[in-house]
Protein backbone atom coordinates (compact mmCIF):
# COMPACT_ATOMS: atom_id res chain seq x y z
CA UNK A 1 0.00 0.00 0.00
CA UNK A 2 1.19 3.34 -0.64
CA UNK A 3 1.47 6.49 1.45
CA UNK A 4 -1.13 7.65 0.16
CA UNK A 5 -3.20 4.84 -0.15
CA UNK A 6 -6.17 4.73 2.65
CA UNK A 7 -6.97 1.83 4.02
CA UNK A 8 -10.47 0.40 4.05
CA UNK A 9 -12.26 -0.33 6.95
CA UNK A 10 -15.92 -1.37 7.36
CA UNK A 11 -17.99 -0.92 10.20
CA UNK A 12 -18.12 -4.20 11.86
CA UNK A 13 -14.31 -4.06 11.80
CA UNK A 14 -14.18 -1.53 14.00
CA UNK A 15 -14.49 -1.91 17.76
CA UNK A 16 -14.99 0.51 20.42
CA UNK A 17 -11.60 1.04 22.30
CA UNK A 18 -9.79 0.57 19.21
CA UNK A 19 -6.87 3.01 18.91
CA UNK A 20 -5.13 4.38 16.00
CA UNK A 21 -1.75 6.16 16.66
CA UNK A 22 0.03 8.40 13.93
CA UNK A 23 3.71 10.47 14.38
CA UNK A 24 4.40 13.82 13.13
CA UNK A 25 7.06 15.91 12.95
CA UNK A 26 6.15 19.87 12.53
CA UNK A 27 8.37 21.84 10.10
CA UNK A 28 8.36 24.98 9.20
CA UNK A 29 7.40 23.99 5.51
CA UNK A 30 4.34 22.08 7.10
CA UNK A 31 3.37 25.83 8.73
CA UNK A 32 4.03 27.48 5.59
CA UNK A 33 2.19 24.94 3.56
CA UNK A 34 -0.82 25.56 5.51
CA UNK A 35 -0.75 29.37 5.61
CA UNK A 36 -0.63 29.24 1.74
CA UNK A 37 -3.54 26.79 1.93
CA UNK A 38 -5.88 28.59 4.27
CA UNK A 39 -5.12 32.08 3.73
CA UNK A 40 -4.00 32.67 7.43
CA UNK A 41 -0.76 34.27 7.31
CA UNK A 42 -1.53 35.69 10.68
CA UNK A 43 1.66 36.97 11.55
CA UNK A 44 2.17 35.00 14.85
CA UNK A 45 2.31 31.98 12.19
CA UNK A 46 4.60 32.73 10.20
CA UNK A 47 6.61 36.11 10.79
CA UNK A 48 9.40 35.05 13.31
CA UNK A 49 10.88 38.86 14.22
CA UNK A 50 6.61 39.49 15.35
CA UNK A 51 6.41 36.04 17.17
CA UNK A 52 10.11 36.97 18.78
CA UNK A 53 8.14 39.59 20.45
CA UNK A 54 5.35 37.35 21.68
CA UNK A 55 5.04 35.30 24.69
CA UNK A 56 5.81 32.61 22.53
CA UNK A 57 9.44 33.51 21.32
CA UNK A 58 8.80 31.70 17.82
CA UNK A 59 6.01 31.12 15.36
CA UNK A 60 3.44 28.96 16.49
CA UNK A 61 1.83 26.31 14.15
CA UNK A 62 -2.07 26.75 13.05
CA UNK A 63 -4.30 25.05 15.94
CA UNK A 64 -5.78 23.43 12.05
CA UNK A 65 -2.25 22.38 11.05
CA UNK A 66 -3.31 20.08 14.38
CA UNK A 67 -6.78 19.75 12.70
CA UNK A 68 -5.99 18.61 9.39
CA UNK A 69 -3.51 15.73 10.73
CA UNK A 70 -6.64 14.93 12.52
CA UNK A 71 -8.17 14.64 8.99
CA UNK A 72 -5.06 12.64 7.94
CA UNK A 73 -5.53 10.20 10.77
CA UNK A 74 -9.64 9.45 9.96
CA UNK A 75 -9.44 10.00 6.32
CA UNK A 76 -6.48 7.41 5.95
CA UNK A 77 -6.87 5.21 9.11
CA UNK A 78 -9.70 5.40 11.02
CA UNK A 79 -11.68 4.43 9.32
CA UNK A 80 -9.96 5.39 6.18
CA UNK A 81 -11.14 5.23 2.58
CA UNK A 82 -15.28 5.22 3.89
CA UNK A 83 -14.80 8.23 6.12
CA UNK A 84 -17.11 11.18 5.87
CA UNK A 85 -15.81 13.76 8.79
CA UNK A 86 -19.56 15.00 9.59
CA UNK A 87 -17.87 17.22 13.05
CA UNK A 88 -14.37 17.87 14.82
CA UNK A 89 -13.98 20.00 17.39
CA UNK A 90 -10.81 20.71 19.10
CA UNK A 91 -9.45 22.16 22.21
CA UNK A 92 -5.47 23.73 21.80
CA UNK A 93 -4.15 23.71 24.88
CA UNK A 94 -0.31 24.38 24.39
CA UNK A 95 1.23 25.79 21.47
CA UNK A 96 3.04 23.61 18.88
CA UNK A 97 6.24 24.61 17.21
CA UNK A 98 8.28 23.73 14.27
CA UNK A 99 10.21 21.01 15.07
CA UNK A 100 8.11 19.50 17.51
CA UNK A 101 7.53 15.78 17.27
CA UNK A 102 3.55 14.94 17.82
CA UNK A 103 1.37 12.26 18.27
CA UNK A 104 -2.09 11.94 17.28
CA UNK A 105 -4.23 9.48 18.70
CA UNK A 106 -7.61 8.40 18.26
CA UNK A 107 -9.90 6.50 20.12
CA UNK A 108 -12.95 4.65 19.21
CA UNK A 109 -15.76 5.94 21.98
CA UNK A 110 -18.72 4.89 20.47
CA UNK A 111 -20.06 2.76 17.14
CA UNK A 112 -23.46 3.58 16.69
CA UNK A 113 -24.97 0.93 13.71
CA UNK A 114 -27.62 2.28 12.56
CA UNK A 115 -26.53 5.71 11.74
CA UNK A 116 -23.31 4.37 10.48
CA UNK A 117 -21.42 6.82 13.18
CA UNK A 118 -18.47 6.64 15.07
CA UNK A 119 -17.39 8.68 17.64
CA UNK A 120 -13.48 9.55 18.27
CA UNK A 121 -12.04 10.55 21.04
CA UNK A 122 -8.54 12.82 20.43
CA UNK A 123 -5.35 13.22 22.70
CA UNK A 124 -2.71 15.07 20.46
CA UNK A 125 0.48 14.88 22.46
CA UNK A 126 4.19 16.25 22.45
CA UNK A 127 6.58 13.67 24.46
CA UNK A 128 4.28 13.72 28.12
CA UNK A 129 2.38 17.25 27.42
CA UNK A 130 -1.24 17.52 26.24
CA UNK A 131 -1.15 19.85 23.67
CA UNK A 132 -4.57 19.84 22.25
CA UNK A 133 -7.83 17.34 22.56
CA UNK A 134 -11.40 16.98 20.98
CA UNK A 135 -13.46 14.64 19.43
CA UNK A 136 -14.51 13.84 15.63
CA UNK A 137 -17.34 11.89 14.27
CA UNK A 138 -17.24 10.48 11.28
CA UNK A 139 -19.38 8.32 9.21
CA UNK A 140 -18.28 4.80 7.89
CA UNK A 141 -19.99 5.06 4.15
CA UNK A 142 -20.74 1.93 2.70
CA UNK A 143 -18.74 0.16 0.43
CA UNK A 144 -18.58 1.70 -3.20
CA UNK A 145 -17.78 -0.34 -6.13
CA UNK B 1 -25.85 11.02 33.48
CA UNK B 2 -27.22 13.78 30.54
CA UNK B 3 -30.85 13.98 30.38
CA UNK B 4 -33.00 13.59 26.95
CA UNK B 5 -33.94 17.44 27.21
CA UNK B 6 -30.31 18.12 27.64
CA UNK B 7 -29.36 15.92 24.70
CA UNK B 8 -31.91 17.46 22.76
CA UNK B 9 -30.58 20.73 23.79
CA UNK B 10 -27.06 20.69 22.96
CA UNK B 11 -27.34 18.28 19.26
CA UNK B 12 -30.78 19.98 17.93
CA UNK B 13 -30.13 23.68 19.90
CA UNK B 14 -33.81 23.55 21.37
CA UNK B 15 -34.05 24.58 25.00
CA UNK B 16 -36.00 22.33 27.47
CA UNK B 17 -39.57 23.71 26.99
CA UNK B 18 -43.83 22.66 27.79
CA UNK B 19 -45.04 20.44 24.96
CA UNK B 20 -41.51 20.10 23.43
CA UNK B 21 -42.28 16.42 22.29
CA UNK B 22 -44.81 17.90 19.65
CA UNK B 23 -41.40 19.40 17.73
CA UNK B 24 -40.53 18.02 14.23
CA UNK B 25 -37.81 18.71 11.89
CA UNK B 26 -40.38 21.65 10.89
CA UNK B 27 -39.80 23.23 14.03
CA UNK B 28 -36.53 22.69 14.48
CA UNK B 29 -34.11 24.42 12.39
CA UNK B 30 -31.40 22.53 13.34
CA UNK B 31 -33.00 19.34 12.68
CA UNK B 32 -31.14 17.81 9.36
CA UNK B 33 -30.27 14.72 8.50
CA UNK B 34 -26.42 14.77 10.16
CA UNK B 35 -27.51 16.51 12.87
CA UNK B 36 -30.20 13.98 13.41
CA UNK B 37 -28.09 11.51 12.83
CA UNK B 38 -25.17 13.08 15.80
CA UNK B 39 -28.31 13.08 18.09
CA UNK B 40 -29.75 9.52 17.83
CA UNK B 41 -26.07 8.22 18.08
CA UNK B 42 -25.56 10.49 21.61
CA UNK B 43 -29.13 8.81 23.09
CA UNK B 44 -27.79 5.45 21.83
CA UNK B 45 -24.10 6.55 23.92
CA UNK B 46 -26.01 7.91 26.78
CA UNK B 47 -28.66 5.15 27.37
CA UNK B 48 -26.40 2.57 26.23
CA UNK B 49 -29.13 1.33 23.35
CA UNK B 50 -29.37 0.72 19.64
CA UNK B 51 -31.91 1.70 17.34
CA UNK B 52 -33.03 -0.06 14.76
CA UNK B 53 -33.53 1.50 10.97
CA UNK B 54 -37.61 1.79 11.39
CA UNK B 55 -37.56 3.22 14.82
CA UNK B 56 -34.69 6.30 13.78
CA UNK B 57 -36.74 6.58 10.12
CA UNK B 58 -40.21 6.37 12.05
CA UNK B 59 -39.91 8.79 14.22
CA UNK B 60 -41.31 11.82 13.02
CA UNK B 61 -40.88 14.34 16.40
CA UNK B 62 -39.36 14.31 19.43
CA UNK B 63 -41.94 12.73 21.01
CA UNK B 64 -41.39 9.78 19.08
CA UNK B 65 -37.62 9.37 19.68
CA UNK B 66 -38.64 9.57 23.66
CA UNK B 67 -40.98 6.61 22.71
CA UNK B 68 -38.37 4.84 21.38
CA UNK B 69 -36.40 5.07 23.99
CA UNK B 70 -39.14 4.37 26.54
CA UNK B 71 -39.80 1.22 24.74
CA UNK B 72 -36.29 -0.19 25.43
CA UNK B 73 -37.19 0.40 29.39
CA UNK B 74 -35.34 3.97 29.66
CA UNK B 75 -37.45 6.14 31.55
CA UNK B 76 -37.30 9.14 29.78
Amino acid sequence: MSAHQAVDRSLSSISVGEVCVREHMITAEMIQTFAELSGDHNPLHVDETYSAKTNFGKPVAHGMLLGALVSELVGMHLPGVRCLLIKESLEFKLPVFAGDAIRVEGKVMHKSEVTRLLEIAITITRGSEVVATGTVHTKVLERHG
Amino acid sequence: MKTFEHIVEEMLHIPPQEGMDALTPKDIPDWDSMNYLLFIAELEKEYGVSFTMDEVLSAQSLGDVRKALQAKGKAV
